[in-house]
């Protein structure tokens, strides 16, 4: 310590003196650390080399539940603190950037007023609803683990996500129409500012040949009308209902691209989702999974591509790449990627490879019910799940409320609550975001937003560090994966990675009913 | 020309909102000046561009038969792209210097490649399973993944006014943004570090 204060307070007495041998050297670490690049690279080799510890070496610190493992028997701590418990106190940690940033991305590239949302959302929610509900016993519920992981009956924390992804989908619709319907309005009616918008970039771009909205339609024709006789043709899908799952994807397609282009956040949309599934089931289909699946296929995927093909545009917009060439770059790289990809997989279909994975929303309650029960999420057994229907009740009171309530001068707070972001974010546990995740998750973006985050020199950090933090997961993913995993090597066994289930370091809260 | 708009710029910026100018400065990436005739659709940037397409389609496919998955993910590609492009303005005769809109052209292209996958790992792959096993016909398969891949197309002209030239929606692809505008400054200053000493 006392060597620390020493070098920082005779530097500066000794900067003047110093000779420049000695100037030089301390300019060489300053250099590190003030130039980008440097920086980049040396924040993504600490990663590098630090991500080893939880994707090979010590498991444990991905469900890190510190607390659950001092008391291992008692119940009542294992379902507050553990990871995939409630996560109070910081109880259960997630110590690996990969499993926090997986599917909610980076905590730090996010606005503050998203970041307090969620935070709020988080304890709202998981940390009083969650154990109200837990207490009142609904359904046996005190039988399993409050969080857990999907399974055959719900869960605590599963039954109120699902309640809260049926609620995100009317109030995405609703907090769309009350905060930025008038805008929206008039964009779409006024055709003359399509050129003419004030932001700088887009009369910079204004110098290139744009691209006629005919060129995209001449794509989406043959498109169309090759899935319609596709589906069709192979009896996958009758074509009325194409253009029906086509027109679903479609209408989410404007709300949930405005509030997620806002905030950054929910491109991928379980709630999207878990409509289609719902709209899939109650269609006179005769319940066969293949014409379910496409139709879910269908009308996702027409979703999420259009937003993937805007957040590109944007990007080009940014760079001032000129839209044509924007379009041939999306084009050809559609086609080949399509082309070659489905070529791979056919070939090892043919030889009889089998892959063992599924999409990842089968890993959350209401794709698992898809998946492995064939009565349907409102039917037979089911039935008392139709209880769940109120959340779009609720879904679109909550954004209403708070609109009317903001009007009062005192409670203009109220303005900055943003409930599709907070049910979405909250919709993602507990099978794929477990608490812990989210908790560390949000304490790592609370935390650099209020040190750090005010400043525009620090913010720019910010986002490279955590380019830098994904740059060294990622690279740190492809070797350990490329080199054990897949050859079947594994860490020897010791503390760090004796958990066999690996999904919690804590057995209790895993625990599933009979 | 360029004179020309600049000053239309400068006229611009006073009356634009605080929070605009504040999105520059933070940004300082996003720049505000533009060279037109700086090449980006040109042989380099589509030969590389294919390669990555391919290579990480080639990746995301095989390690989908792999008990552990691996991904390229964006970030990834632009660090990749970068000596790879350089390498080739080094190499090749009379080629150019690699510039950024061509670095932005092979990102663009790769993120195609990359959403391919996310989406497929999401959504996709449970329908491509179930329909698999009544033993489909290739024909079938090839062009249903086609329509879906460019069904997106209609929509996103469409919604194009709304999102891309409204200044508001600017969170997307923040990241990715900064990290290829610092990408290139801090190649620039590191280079001048190298040249003062």
């Amino acid at each position: 310590m006392i060597a620390i204060l020493r070098t920082l307070h005779e530097y500066k007495d000794h900067a003047k003196k110093a000779t420049y041998d000695e100037k030089k050297n301390e300019k060489r670490l300053k250099i590190l650390l003030t130039n980008p690049l440097t920086y980049f690279i040396l924040i993504s080799i600490v990663t590098f080399v630090y991500e080893w510890l939880p994707m090979f070496i010590m498991p444990i610190l991905r469900h890190f539940s510190w607390m659950c493992l001092i008391q291992p028997n008692n119940n009542p701590l294992a379902q507050l603190t553990a990871v995939r418990g409630l996560a109070i106190g910081g109880g259960g940690l997630t110590i690996d950037w990969n499993e926090i940033t997986q599917y909610l991305g980076s905590p730090m590239i996010l606005p503050g007023w998203a970041l307090a949302n969620v935070a709020f959302g988080f304890v709202l929610i998981i940390w009083i609803i969650v154990p109200i509900v837990y207490g009142s016993n609904v359904r046996n519920l005190r039988e399993s683990a409050v969080g857990g992981v999907v399974s055959s009956n719900f869960t605590t924390m599963s039954l109120v996500t699902a309640f809260t992804s049926f609620a995100c989908v009317s109030a995405v619709f609703i907090h769309t129409m009350l905060f930025y319907g008038s805008k929206i309005w008039n964009l779409l009616s006024s055709k003359a500012n399509q050129n003419k918008s004030n932001d700088m970039h887009s009369r910079l771009m204004s110098l290139y040949a744009q691209v006629p909205d005919w060129w995209y339609l001449e794509l989406f024709a043959p498109a169309f009308i090759i899935a319609c006789v596709v589906c069709d043709h192979a009896g996958w899908l009758p074509w009325y209902w194409v253009l029906f799952s086509l027109f679903i994807g479609a209408i989410f397609v404007l709300p949930f691209g405005y509030v997620s282009s806002i905030t950054g956040q929910i491109l991928h949309n379980l709630s999207v989702y878990y409509i289609c599934i719902l709209i899939v089931q109650s269609l006179p289909l005769a319940s066969s999974a293949r014409n379910t699946y496409t139709f879910i296929a269908l009308s996702y995927v027409f979703f999420v591509q259009t937003l993937a093909l805007v957040q590109d545009m944007k990007l080009a917009h940014y760079l001032k790449i000129g839209p044509r060439q924007l379009f041939a770059a999306q084009c050809l790289a559609s086609l080949t990627c399509c082309t070659f990809s489905i070529g791979i997989r056919y070939m090892y279909i043919k030889r009889n490879t089998i892959s063992t994975t599924w999409s990842i929303f089968n890993n959350t309650k209401l794709g698992w019910n898809l998946l492995n029960d064939y009565v349907g999420f409102f039917y037979g057994k089911n039935s008392p799940n139709r209880k769940l229907l109120w959340a779009f009740v609720l879904g679109a009171a909550l954004p209403i409320s708070t609109w009317f309530l903001s009007r009062y001068p005192r409670l203009r707070v109220l303005r900055h609550i943003h409930w599709p972001l907070i049910l979405i974010t909250i919709g993602w546990m507990p099978a794929i975001v477990s608490s812990g995740a989210l908790f560390t998750w949000l304490v790592i973006g609370l935390t650099i937003f209020f040190t750090l985050g005010k400043y525009s020199f620090h913010q720019r950090r910010i986002y490279l560090t955590s380019g830098a933090l994904d740059l060294g997961v990622n690279l740190a993913l492809i070797f350990i994966n490329l080199i054990f995993y897949n050859q079947k090597t594994f860490f020897p066994l010791w503390w760090g990675n004796q958990d066999p289930s690996e999904l919690d370091s804590c057995a209790l809260a895993l625990k599933v009913s009979r | 020309m360029s004179e020309d708009f600049e000053k239309d710029f400068q006229l611009v910026n006073v009356y634009t909102e605080a929070e605009m100018t504040q999105f520059e400065e933070v940004g300082g990436t996003c720049s505000n000046k533009d060279n037109p005739n700086e090449a980006c659709c040109t042989f380099r940037s589509l030969v590389i561009g294919l390669a990555f397409v391919l290579g990480m389609s080639y990746l995301h496919q095989w390690s989908n038969f792999r008990p552990a998955g691996t991904f390229i993910s964006s970030v990834l590609t632009i660090v990749l792209v970068y000596p790879i492009g350089k390498i080739w303005s080094k190499i090749i005769p009379y080629s150019k210097p690699f510039t950024k809109k061509e670095h932005g052209f092979i990102l663009i292209m790769s993120n195609v490649s990359w959403m391919y996958y996310s989406t497929f790992t999401y959504a996709t792959l449970s329908t491509l399973k179930v329909l698999e096993l009544d033993n489909l016909n290739f024909a079938y398969y090839f062009f249903f993944v086609l329509s879906i891949q460019f069904l997106g197309f209609g929509l996103a002209g469409k919604h194009n006014s709304i999102f891309v030239l409204n200044n508001e929606n600017s969170i997307l692809h923040y990241k990715q943004k900064v990290l290829f505008g610092d990408f290139w400054f801090g190649q620039s200053k590191l280079f001048g570090h190298k040249i003062c000493h």
